[in-house]
């Protein structure tokens, strides 16, 4: 490992992949837990068309994805609110636009669209010094509002109605929460890619929740195994010469399918033991 | 001082759907009130009116004394909705669920102290229930964690507690266990309990007062005054002619 640190595009997607394996579960738990998994699929796609838009009117494309998505995460938000029965619908709608917007702009773009995929499929090759100074700002911008209002946040996503009665802004902090997602997808294409940013959120989740006995420490278990994903999808994806993003997910799979075996193993093992003593 | 104060407050769902209509009620503070009547007979909808999670089409509300639009002191309110613990896969702990109880009172950006830790476990022990809060919620059974929903609303010392049929689930024997817990609470601590029921026969042995609605106001009164009403007590509290003949006890 030591070795491939000596590249320095390595050391820039690992840091980059290392920012990137805290953020996805730590949103990605809240949207689960929802049951909002598929708005990160959403609001990846919107961000296509930020990126594509952004070769197109020659702008950094992180930046404008992050702008085309944040909006977005705010519009389908508010829509969502107003409309809650229709909620699937207004993601779908803002989904297929984006796929839509994106396919035009990258249809009139007259160079290759060689960097266009690898936002989509995420690359360690291509991730530059500016990318990674973005998703360390974004990262902290993200981390440092989710704790500020992590407790609201756990109480909403648990019981909404109650914490409403309370006086819990839950108006705003649902805003927050969509705001956050759209700028964890932006940060996470680069090294995940577009269409697998979803997966990083909601796969150690679904992992963690197989072992863990509490909020707290299905958080971290999502962290530790979303971070097991990125650094094992990293190393083998550069040294078999695999496309990153979809590393990393198969490595987040595996790890899941590991842990819901155990899962199911011990209690079987625990329904024998009952069975047993009675 | 009433708890709830409601002025000709009418409310329907979609037009021409009227549910509840020119409703005026005042609830004291201190009191142990359940709420009954029939499905659909609008008595969720008006425990939502009363604490703003639905808005009355006209008519006003005041709680505590205080306009709703202008009520800031929301922590003194605690709601317990109808599923109680409405989300069984969540990953929590018991403790973790009751601290959520304290999260309005402390503030956005503050962590808990010592003696928020403190107060949840004193909740715990209130209703029985301090042995258990390491486990996940969704391992304890439907009146355990109808307890557990009680302690959460108790942690923030409210001054009113509010269940909507938070009872669905839960066997008789539990029930009547926490009927018994709600009277002791609002007794002891003065805590105003206002709960909507189904279970009409079991919870007017518990609430000193009894609120019946089917689509208005058919009864408001001491329990012991609905209770001698023979007639409704004997037969189905569902039986809505019976209900009905309650307008005038």
């Amino acid at each position: 490992m030591l070795d491939l640190l000596q590249y320095e595009f390595m050391q820039r997607a690992l840091v980059a992949g290392i920012l990137v394996g805290i953020l996805c579960p730590a949103i990605g738990i809240f949207l689960i837990m929802k049951r909002q998994s598929l708005i990160g699929d959403g609001l990846g796609h919107i961000a296509f068309a930020g990126v594509s838009a952004g070769w197109l009117l020659d702008v950094y494309p992180v930046l404008s994805a992050t702008v085309v998505t944040v909006l977005s995460a705010l519009g389908i938000e508010e829509l969502r609110a107003r409309r809650p029965a229709f909620a699937d619908m207004i993601l779908a709608i803002f989904f297929y636009t984006g796929i839509a917007v994106a396919i035009i702009f990258s249809s009139m773009m007259r160079s290759n669209n060689v960097n266009l995929i690898s936002y989509l499929f995420g690359s360690i090759v291509t991730v530059t010094t500016s990318d990674v100074a973005t998703i360390t700002g974004l990262t902290l911008v993200v981390l440092g509002v989710l704790s500020y209002i992590f407790k609201e946040l756990v109480y909403i996503t648990f019981d909404e109605e109650s914490a409403k009665v309370s006086g819990i802004p839950v108006r705003k902090i649902n805003t927050i929460l969509a705001v956050l997602t759209a700028l964890t997808v932006s940060v996470s294409m680069r090294i995940v890619g577009i269409l697998l940013v979803s997966a990083l959120m909601v796969i150690p989740v679904a992992a963690s929740l197989q072992i863990s006995r509490s909020f707290r420490s299905t958080l971290i278990n999502a962290i530790i195994i979303s971070e097991t994903a990125v650094i094992s999808g990293l190393l083998v994806s550069f040294t078999a010469n695999l496309a990153t993003g979809g590393t990393i997910v198969i490595a987040a799979v595996a790890i899941f399918i590991i842990l819901f075996a155990v899962k199911q193993i011990s209690s079987v093992r625990n329904v024998n033991t009952a069975s047993h003593k009675c | 001082m009433s708890v709830f104060a409601l002025n000709d407050i009418s409310f329907s769902y979609s037009q021409g759907n009227t549910v509840l209509e020119n409703i005026s009620l005042e609830i004291p503070k201190g009191v142990f009130l359940a709420m009954v009547g029939p499905n659909g007979a609008g008595k969720s909808t008006l425990l939502k009116l009363c604490v703003g999670l639905l808005k009355p089409d006209s008519g006003t509300v005041k709680i505590l004394g205080v306009p709703i639009e202008n009520f800031s002191d929301r922590h003194k309110l605690a709601y317990i909705a109808q599923q109680g613990i409405c989300n069984r896969s969540f990953p929590v702990t018991v403790e973790e669920v009751v601290a959520m109880g304290r999260v309005a009172k402390l503030g956005i950006g503050r962590k808990p102290s010592k003696e928020d830790r403190a107060m949840i476990e004193e909740a715990l022990c209130t209703v029985g229930m301090q042995q258990f809060s390491k486990r996940m919620i969704g391992e304890l059974s439907g009146g355990q964690q109808q307890r557990v929903a009680i302690a959460k609303a108790l942690v923030s010392n409210p001054e009113v507690v509010l269940m909507d049929e938070a009872m669905s689930g839960v066997d008789a024997k539990s029930r009547d266990n926490i009927y018994a817990l709600l009277k002791s609470i609002n007794e002891t601590c003065k805590t105003s309990i206002i709960l909507v029921s189904h279970d009409v026969d079991r919870v007017s042995q518990f609430a000193g007062q009894i609120l019946s609605i089917n689509g208005g106001i058919s009864y408001y009164g001491s329990s012991a005054g609905f209770n001698n009403c023979c007639e409704v007590r004997r037969n189905s509290w569902a039986d809505k002619v019976n209900w009905g003949k309650l307008s005038n006890a």
